[in-house]
């Protein structure tokens, strides 16, 4: 008898981690979201106009392109994560903008080891004047905003 | 040790049946709460994809008379797919459509209060919200004026 009450406990506890789970692949499909939106931002308004006038060439200034990344990522409803840890590399007219950040389980604080989930995510993006094919991730820094 | 003669007592049932009326009074309770976290997750999920589709939609828009109808038609449409009845979503898009200018999408739906398989999904609890914001593309065509990012 004292068997069912403890399984249907057990069977509860599953479902709970289930829906935690489900909650974390969501934080993480909303930081890699927030990171696209920062990078695709951030690939035309950190543009180097002084260099483009002079010499023609479309490359990215790693100042205005940080600037614009953080004002991407603090207009975006970020929900549930939080402690975001931000990597963004400039190589020319590509920008890499790297994150990690936790995400906080429903029922996590119920089950020891299951309170935080942390995730992450990457996203690039290219300044370009014409068609070419997308060059690769460039190395990223740690940032603060 | 003695034995115990006559017909079998129901001292052990009664004595142990509280233990299932207990086990399903946590199932049921548990299975509620859990099932009612379930919607609200699902819910998000298809907030903030209306909420991406239509901050998307607005910016990549050709002109600003047709953005906003636009973005509020991806995320209806979004909604739709995720079967939900975008009659009883709000849908609010904020900022102008101008070079570098920031757009901002909120979509709120209400999560139902359960969502069961067979059943389908029954009431409505709480509003589920998602905000999606993009820049105009600064050097996009069809637009006057220049951009003023930074």
């Amino acid at each position: 008898m004292v068997l069912v009450p403890v399984g249907i406990l057990v069977l509860l506890l599953l479902a709970a981690m289930a829906v935690d789970a489900a909650t974390a692949v969501l934080g993480q499909r909303q930081l890699a979201n927030a990171l696209a939106v920062a990078a695709d931002d951030a690939a035309t308004a950190g543009m180097n106009d002084r260099v483009f006038y002079t010499t023609g060439a479309v490359v990215l200034d790693p100042a205005s392109t940080g600037v614009a990344v953080c004002a991407a990522l603090a207009a975006q409803g970020m929900g549930t994560l939080h402690d975001l840890q931000l990597s963004i590399g400039v190589d020319g007219p590509v920008v890499t903008v790297s994150g990690r950040a936790v995400v906080d389980g429903v029922f996590g604080g119920a089950i020891p080891g299951f309170a935080r989930w942390p995730v992450a995510a990457t996203a690039t993006a290219t300044a370009e004047s014409a068609r070419q094919p997308p060059p690769s991730p460039v190395p990223t820094s740690p940032a603060a905003c | 040790m003695a034995r115990r003669d006559g017909p079998p007592r129901e001292d052990g049932f009664v004595g142990g049946f509280e233990g299932l009326l207990f086990g399903v009074l946590v199932f049921v309770v548990g299975g509620l709460i859990v099932a009612y976290a379930w919607a609200v997750v699902d819910t998000k999920l298809a907030v903030a994809d209306a909420a991406r589709l239509a901050a998307r939609e607005y910016v990549q828009a050709p002109d600003a008379s047709s953005a906003a109808t636009a973005a509020v038609q991806a995320a209806e449409q979004s909604l739709q797919g995720w079967g939900r009845d975008p009659l009883r979503a709000a849908v609010s898009v904020s900022g102008g459509f101008a070079r570098c200018a920031r757009v901002t999408v909120t979509v709120r739906y209400p999560a139902p209060l359960l969502e069961l398989p067979w059943v389908g999904r029954l009431g409505a609890g709480g509003d589920v919200g998602a905000q999606q914001s993009e820049l105009v593309d600064p050097f996009r065509s069809g637009l006057p004026g220049t951009a003023t990012c930074g």
